[in-house]
């Protein structure tokens, strides 16, 4: 049964193990730098001066960023081919806002940012996701606000919308994008080129989060325009 | 008990910088702990033989073959009141979970000689691992192995790289207390 079909599934087969296991690889010294890291800041081996704590959130914003990387990487075929499987769980919406202020405090407080979340008061915001997924998808959004974004602001907001369903913006006041990138930014492997100088990444960020996100019946976009900032925003379903 | 605690966590710490072949050492430092618990216990307290038992939390078993995450985890649990038992593969866990009364098992993928899929079905088999809340804490997350973990009655899975150990100890407390 050598035919051209099961080589070429073969292949694809090894490569996808190939990268699991790679990626698996990177995983576990990207935890230990994050744990050992995280009990010095929470004082587990003792006093640590305000200058060190500096340095070492600084250490754990880059980690953040090569496990992200990995988790992309690791994602993306397989939400692709349907074989993700994801442990849902019923969470507020703002909670995951407040957790992606926390994460990127420090890097946004680096660059001199105004950092902030807006959240209604008493708002519904229940949803039914995959809780880990959706961190992803606004680590990622938070993420690029904060690379692009050298003076001015970097804001989360939660907004309800009518008929059950919650809104998450992150607005930024960074080099904004044109009409025809925006088209493609949602794109595999497409990385902005009217932010001169700054195209790094891998170009699967957005992409996941479209994925991700519309797994879970939502849907995602951007506003913007060159000079006057972005705003990426997705809407998701409320929990029944 | 605030002062046994104390010394336990100084006695952990120091033991965490021996290597595995100073065992005379360790024998020492154990029987250390052991003494320090009897003077600090009162008569109608049973005593614990064993050195590691020095947290009134619940007690987990680490299954868990990167000793340096091991180290960290076991670390961060104990300082968090847990009583922390650990294997360094899948058959070391198997006869650890057997052998003695463990409250939660937290426990890893891919290890040598018994991976924790396979100690998991072992242990499931086991009148005394029928119920026994199993956590996996792992970087594998290939979508074969959460089905199995699953069918295994597996509830929580845990990507160790998206947590830090403290988060870890939040979602075990979570869980417990469910």
């Amino acid at each position: 049964m050598d035919n051209g079909f099961d080589t070429q599934a073969s292949d694809d087969q090894q490569k996808e193990e190939f990268i699991s296991l790679v990626a698996h690889e990177f995983r576990a010294p990207l935890t230990a730098i994050k744990g050992y890291l995280s009990m010095i800041l929470e004082g587990d081996a003792g006093k640590v001066s305000d200058k060190a704590r500096g340095f070492i959130a600084d250490a754990l914003t880059v980690n953040e960023r090569l496990v992200r990387l990995v988790n992309n990487m690791l994602n993306v075929s397989r939400i692709e081919k349907g074989k993700l499987l994801f442990q849902l769980e019923k969470i507020n919406l703002s909670r995951i806002a407040r957790g992606a202020i926390d994460n990127f405090r420090a890097e946004a407080d680096r660059k001199g940012l105004n950092f902030a979340l807006e959240i209604p008061a008493r708002v519904k915001d229940l949803i039914e996701v995959d809780v880990d997924k959706i961190n992803e998808v606004v680590a990622n959004l938070v993420s690029n606000a904060v690379k692009y974004t050298d003076k001015g602001f970097v804001k989360i907001k939660v907004l309800t919308l009518d008929e059950g369903w919650i809104r998450l913006e992150v607005i930024d006041s960074g080099p904004g994008i044109s009409k025809e990138e925006q088209k493609l930014l949602f794109r595999k492997f497409y990385r902005v080129e009217s932010t001169a100088g700054k195209t790094v990444g891998t170009g699967l960020g957005l992409y996941i989060c479209k994925l991700l996100i519309e797994k879970f019946n939502g849907k995602i976009g951007v506003e913007s325009d060159v000079g006057r900032g972005s705003n990426f925003w997705f809407e998701l379903p409320l929990a029944k | 008990m605030l002062n046994l605690m104390w010394v336990g966590e100084v006695i952990s710490g120091l033991s965490f910088r021996l290597q595995n072949n100073d065992r005379r050492l360790r024998v020492i430092m154990d029987k250390f702990v052991t003494d320090n618990q009897k003077q600090t216990q009162t008569l109608d307290q049973p005593i614990q033989a064993q050195g590691e038992k020095k947290n009134t939390g619940p007690t987990v078993l680490f299954v868990e073959d990167d000793s340096l995450l091991l180290k960290m985890y076991k670390t961060k649990f104990e300082s968090e009141g847990f009583n922390v038992i650990s294997a360094l593969d899948g058959e070391e866990g198997l006869n650890a979970a057997i052998g003695q009364k463990v409250d939660l098992i937290i426990l890893d993928i891919m290890m040598p000689r018994l991976s924790g899929l396979d100690m998991l079905g072992k242990y499931r088999q086991d009148a005394k691992g029928k119920n026994v809340p199993v956590i996996i804490l792992t970087n594998l997350t290939r979508e074969e192995e959460m089905k199995r973990a699953k069918e295994l009655g597996v509830r929580e899975f845990i990507v160790k790289a998206d947590y830090t150990p403290s988060e870890v100890v939040r979602k075990i407390k979570d869980y417990l207390g469910k």
